[in-house]
């Protein structure tokens, strides 16, 4: 399509539209397609830069829809979501391209991913590189292992463009018997079979915690090592009172 | 000598020479007394104005040494941890001098901000050497303190050679760590200790007893689900595992499932769900063999009770199958007989239950052991304490165990062999408990309805396997319909429970209440006083001092408490002594006692020829410490490849790091990489580099569980708030695959509880956070030391300001357990937990009596009814 220039472009654009305009008259017939240039951000595709093109990971992307567009970065994901992609291999043959493509896209979008698929060996100097650039500017750094786990980073970019991150905002909610497992579980070396015991023996979380050495001694697979975490636990103090230096004592002294 | 020494033998007195004339590690074969040595090398060094320092303690050595100490050698040992002194106080104390036994993680923070005079200390005791990692706590402080003092001494000890032996190297690396060169070693087989110790042989008596038949059953049972359980293991990780040593020997010993965890641990974020769950099992089976030496029948039926539930509820969160080895037909036979033991039904009659409750074998061993000794001739009993009295000692490796003999040792009437009432106690104990059992299984079915609800169309065609499969699991009744449905079951489970429960229940009335409580042991004579202890390693050297018995019952086999009364026996020569060992014949204790013995010596050989073939590095004094910083870091980090990138400038750059983190290995290595390290209590973040940026630190566990409870969002929000560039750092262990945690499935649709998918939440959520990747902790003091060229110090003294209301001081420190926990209770968040921190109660034990409205002024109205109502909902009321 390389010989038709835009005043062409626009022609056939006119003459389009004028038939549209005449076979709107008649109810019911099918529309002929209107070429237009996209260039502004489709709802509910990824877009992708014309460069990815032949990228193994777009054959991944599966769950959302996605198309080629004019853009700056390699994907949009959704309103002032991007992603500059960078496979470490590339990185080491041409160290200077993604500093290239970083000054391009400059500030624009809010949110900037800069997708990097670990396939070398050697990779703690350059994600250390990396790790400076990201924050140096301002980029969200995302490693992937595979083609498959950096698509699927895009798909769930673009799938919770728009979901409120409840699920990662408070404990999850729970019946009585997890609430207890969760809250016994989290003394280190206490499992979920010894937060049933500690219940079953005791009836209420009460009982559990405000138990003696003694009892929990005769509980069935506590050892003294089980029985003095739990006690250390329930029974420390939550707060030692002046240990430390006074920070300000500390910043004059160094 | 100056100092009156307090050791008697030979080859104490050697290994005491050896220790003070050099510097070096002392590994000694458990049961050698070495803390007596160590005390006598303490009081040695314990000139007025000098100041020792002993680390690596616990509570137990704190508590020999202070009496051996006082009592022993007129010196005083100040414990300091952060109870007992005041950041003052303690300035104040090592200002003055003396024997210091100091918590870890307090040592490094008075090295760190100079509450210690370093260079003024005269030298280290370290205790449990073989603890030591290069990137750990203790050798941290080895460090410090050899950075600014050259000349004191450091003397380790240690009485676990096999650790050791883990890994390639790890003699000479933990040598390094240490700062030392000279290793002296002195196992039971060496010259020395076998004069001292086979001059005076102690009298033993050795009794082997049979386990039962059902007992043997139930043996047999565990050891081929151990089996199943280790095949299936090998099936999924053949990959990770070097599996060529295991066999069942290998399976009884201690450290047989901490093996495989350590091998797994590099890919343990990777590893399926059930290789997880395959691991936990094994750990269960042991556990299970051990406690069917132990544990008296009622208590082993309960705790298999308390397994399989507790299988199950793993079930349904996870949404996995039971755990294989429940499957077998031998835990089917083995949760059987286990019942049988309890309760049985004669053959042909389902209504009929009769109480059949087996008793230990060793108890009838025991009470024959105890009328012997009452026949012998009464010693003289005498004040002298060159002689025994008369008073008999018996060992159980279990505080349950010497409940449990008391218990017997009081209700068992002499003349007629019945051991039944504390049986029945414990009977009647089971099926109150049963009643809680039942109601806590009752809610999981509930749940586990529901949830196969939720899933029921691929269910559908394997629904005739679980219902048998099921009804095995339970082990619950014992007779049903195979054809009857799931809920059903659980219901006419249980009714039959309770119909049994009375049948037995009038039954135990029958036999028993008529007889009269006993206060005494009748079995004695009045001479006689019996003892019950366990063993409590080296504190059983003072209780055999202490009570000088003349008859010790080794209830339990324990071959370190052996060496200890040969070590007594040696001592005190004129003390006549008698020990009975009662072990199971053919058993697995037998076996773990023979494999524990023989794994000993094959340790102890291995690390003498371990000794005589490690590289030492023989260098001039100076050139030893300086290029330290740079040994240091090659030694930690393998991943630097050619160690081309170590470069150390003169200007030391700050980072503010939080006391929790000590616990990790990044501050060591940070302080290894050029960092001045500043300890502060902060509450917002865990390091901060720059007063712009700070740093919170995960571990991909951390990471997983942290982004599911909703801590780790709250931690974004807070850092967001006070500073400019918020950084999360993902942090690989220096073994850890630096890969990804796995996604579900990467073929389906989009996972909602994955890592990943949560991460990408995050991000969307504070499109300002920025995400740091490490392979290690080494990585990550690189990616440090690039963040801090551009910007300014951090001042530490803002830096713990943050967060912190009006009135809360930054020279108080959170204790980790108790605020985990608080942090796990329901109806807590992260913004609401400093106010139960900061509030006058004390601890958990006093929050759980709190009132109702104290609770609403600390976490709100509504929060704070509802965490009153579950710290005291009764799992009975539950429905």
């Amino acid at each position: 399509m390389s010989d038709i220039d835009d005043e062409e472009f626009e022609q056939l654009g006119l003459t389009a539209l004028e038939q549209v305009e005449k076979t709107k008259t008649s109810v019911n017939q099918p529309q002929p397609i209107i070429p237009q240039k996209v260039s502004r951000v489709t709802a509910h595709a990824i877009l992708v830069n014309f460069r990815q093109k032949g990228n193994p990971l777009l054959h991944h992307v599966r769950n959302v829809p996605w198309e080629y567009a004019e853009i700056v970065p390699d994907f949009v994901m959704g309103n002032g979501i991007c992603s500059l992609f960078l496979s470490l291999k590339y990185h080491h043959l041409h160290p200077e391209y993604i500093y290239g493509r970083i000054s391009r896209l400059g500030k624009a979008y809010n949110l900037r991913v800069m997708l990097v698929l670990v396939d070398v060996d050697n990779h703690q100097a350059s994600i250390q590189e990396l790790v400076k650039t990201s924050i140096v500017n301002q980029y969200t750094l995302v490693l992937a292992w595979s083609p498959e786990e950096a698509a699927r980073y895009l798909e769930t970019y673009k799938a919770y463009e728009h979901v409120t991150p409840t699920s990662i905002m408070e404990k999850p909610s729970m019946d009585y018997l997890s609430q207890v497992q969760t809250c016994l579980t989290s003394v280190r070396g206490i499992n979920k079979s010894d937060s049933l015991t500690l219940l079953s023996q005791f009836g209420s979380l009460k009982g559990a915690l405000s138990a003696s050495r003694e009892d929990l001694e005769q509980l069935e697979g506590w050892g003294p090592t089980k029985v003095n975490r739990f006690l250390e636990a329930a029974q420390q103090p939550f707060m030692s009172r002046s240990v430390i230096k006074n920070p300000e004592s500390l910043s004059k002294e160094i | 000598m100056e100092v009156p020494l307090h050791l008697t033998l030979s080859y104490q007195q050697k290994i005491f020479n050896e220790v003070i004339n050099e510097d070096g590690l002392c590994v000694m074969a458990p049961g050698l007394s070495l803390l007596q040595i160590a005390a006598n090398v303490l009081a040695y060094f314990a000139i007025p104005n000098s100041l020792v320092l002993l680390v690596g303690a616990n509570f137990n050595d704190n508590e020999l040494l202070q009496r051996e100490l006082e009592e022993e050698l007129g010196k005083g040992l100040q414990i300091v941890n952060t109870e007992t002194m005041s950041v003052d106080k303690r300035e104040k104390a090592y200002q003055e001098g003396g024997i210091f036994s100091v918590t870890s993680r307090i040592l490094v923070m008075d090295l760190l901000t100079q509450i210690i005079p370093t260079e003024n200390i005269t030298g280290i005791v370290l205790l449990h050497a073989d603890r030591i990692v290069s990137t750990g706590t203790e050798a941290f402080i080895i460090r410090l303190y050899r950075e600014k003092n050259r000349t004191g001494f450091i003397k380790a000890f240690s009485d676990d050679p096999e650790r050791f032996l883990m890994g390639v190297n790890a003699l000479s690396n933990a040598l390094r760590c240490m700062f030392l060169r000279h290793v002296f070693i002195y196992p039971r087989f060496h010259v020395d200790v076998t004069e001292s110790l086979e001059k005076t042989p102690a009298d033993v008596i050795e009794l082997n007893v049979d386990f039962t038949d059902s007992q043997k059953s139930i043996q047999s049972c565990l050891l081929s689900c151990i089996e199943a359980t280790v095949r299936e293991l090998r099936r999924y990780n053949s990959a990770y595992l070097d599996m060529e040593e295991w066999n069942i020997d290998s399976a009884l010993h201690k450290s047989f499932d901490v093996t495989i965890r350590r091998q797994l641990d590099p890919v343990w974020h990777r590893v399926s769900p059930k290789t997880k769950q395959l691991v936990g099992d094994l750990s269960t089976l042991k556990f299970l063999l051990i406690a069917l030496i132990s544990y008296d029948c009622v208590s082993f039926l309960k705790i298999l009770d308390t397994i399989i539930l507790s299988v199950r509820t793993g079930g349904f969160s996870s949404n996995s199958q039971p755990s294989p080895w429940l499957m077998l037909d031998s835990a089917n036979t083995l949760i059987r007989i286990a019942r049988d033991r309890v309760y049985r039904s004669p053959a042909g009659s389902m209504d009929e239950y009769y109480p059949v409750l087996e008793e230990q074998p060793k108890w009838s061993v025991l009470r024959d052991v105890l009328e012997e000794i009452s026949h012998e001739n009464v010693l003289h009993e005498s004040n002298d304490p060159d002689f025994s009295t008369n008073s008999i000692l018996i060992m159980c490796s279990e505080e349950r165990t010497c409940l449990q003999l008391r218990d017997y040792l009081s209700t068992i009437h002499y003349d007629n062999k019945e051991s039944f009432k504390m049986m029945n106690n414990r009977l009647m104990d089971y099926f109150q408990w049963r009643e809680q059992y039942r109601n806590m299984s009752k809610s999981i079915s509930k749940i586990e309805k529901n949830s196969k609800e939720k899933q029921s169309t691929p269910e559908t065609s394997r629904k005739g396997t679980p219902a048998s499969k099921r009804r095995r699991v339970r082990g619950g009744g014992t007779a049903m319909s195979r054809s009857t449905p799931e809920s059903n079951v659980t219901q006419e489970n249980f009714s039959n429970d309770i119909r049994l429960e009375r049948l037995l229940l009038s039954q135990i009335s029958k036999s028993t209440y008529t007889q009269e409580e006993n206060e005494s042991f009748e079995v004695l004579s009045d001479n006689n006083s019996i003892y019950i202890y366990t063993y409590n390693y080296e504190l059983d050297t003072l209780l055999l001092n202490t009570l000088r018995p003349r008859f010790i019952i080794m209830f339990d086999s324990d071959p370190d408490f052996i060496r200890r009364i040969e070590v007594y026996k040696a001592t005190y020569p004129q003390r006549a002594t008698r020990v009975y060992f009662v072990y199971y014949g053919g058993s697995v204790e037998e076996q773990k006692y023979l494999y524990t013995v023989r794994r000993e010596k094959d340790s102890f050989s291995k690390l003498i020829r371990e000794r005589s073939n490690m590289a030492i590095i023989l260098t001039g004094e100076n050139e030893r410490f300086e290029g330290q910083e740079t040994k240091f870091l090659r030694n930690v980090n393998t991943r630097i490849a050619g160690g081309g990138h170590v470069s150390v400038t003169n200007e030391k750059p700050r980072i503010v790091v939080d006391l929790r983190e000590f616990r990790s290995s990044l501050p060591s290595i940070l302080h290894g990489n050029n960092f001045s390290v500043i300890p502060c209590q902060i509450l917002v973040g865990d390091y901060v580099l720059s007063p712009n940026i700070c740093v919170e630190r995960k571990s991909i566990r951390d990471l997983i569980q942290s982004l599911s409870s909703g801590r780790l969002y709250s931690q974004c929000e807070a850092m967001l708030e006070h500073y400019e560039i918020p950084v999360l750092l993902i942090e690989y262990e220096q073994n850890q695959t630096f890969t990804s945690p796995p996604f579900s499935d990467l073929s389906t649709e989009i996972g909602k509880s994955d890592v990943q998918s949560k991460l990408v939440l995050l991000t969307l959520a504070f499109p300002k956070l920025r995400i740091l990747w490490s392979s290690s902790a080494y990585a990550t003091s690189l990616m440090f030391q690039d963040l801090k060229v551009l910007e300014k110090e951090p001042d530490p003294a803002v830096a713990a300001s943050i967060g912190l209301e009006a009135g809360q001081d930054s020279t108080n420190t959170y204790n980790q357990a108790p605020v985990d926990l608080l942090m796990g209770l329901p109806y807590i968040s992260m913004k609401n937990y400093k106010n139960v921190v900061y509030s006058d109660l004390k601890n958990i034990q006093e929050a759980c009596q709190t009132d109702e409205r104290k609770w609403s002024e600390l976490i709100g109205p509504e929060a704070g009814r509802s965490l009153y109502t579950f710290f005291r909902k009764e799992l009975k009321d539950y429905e």
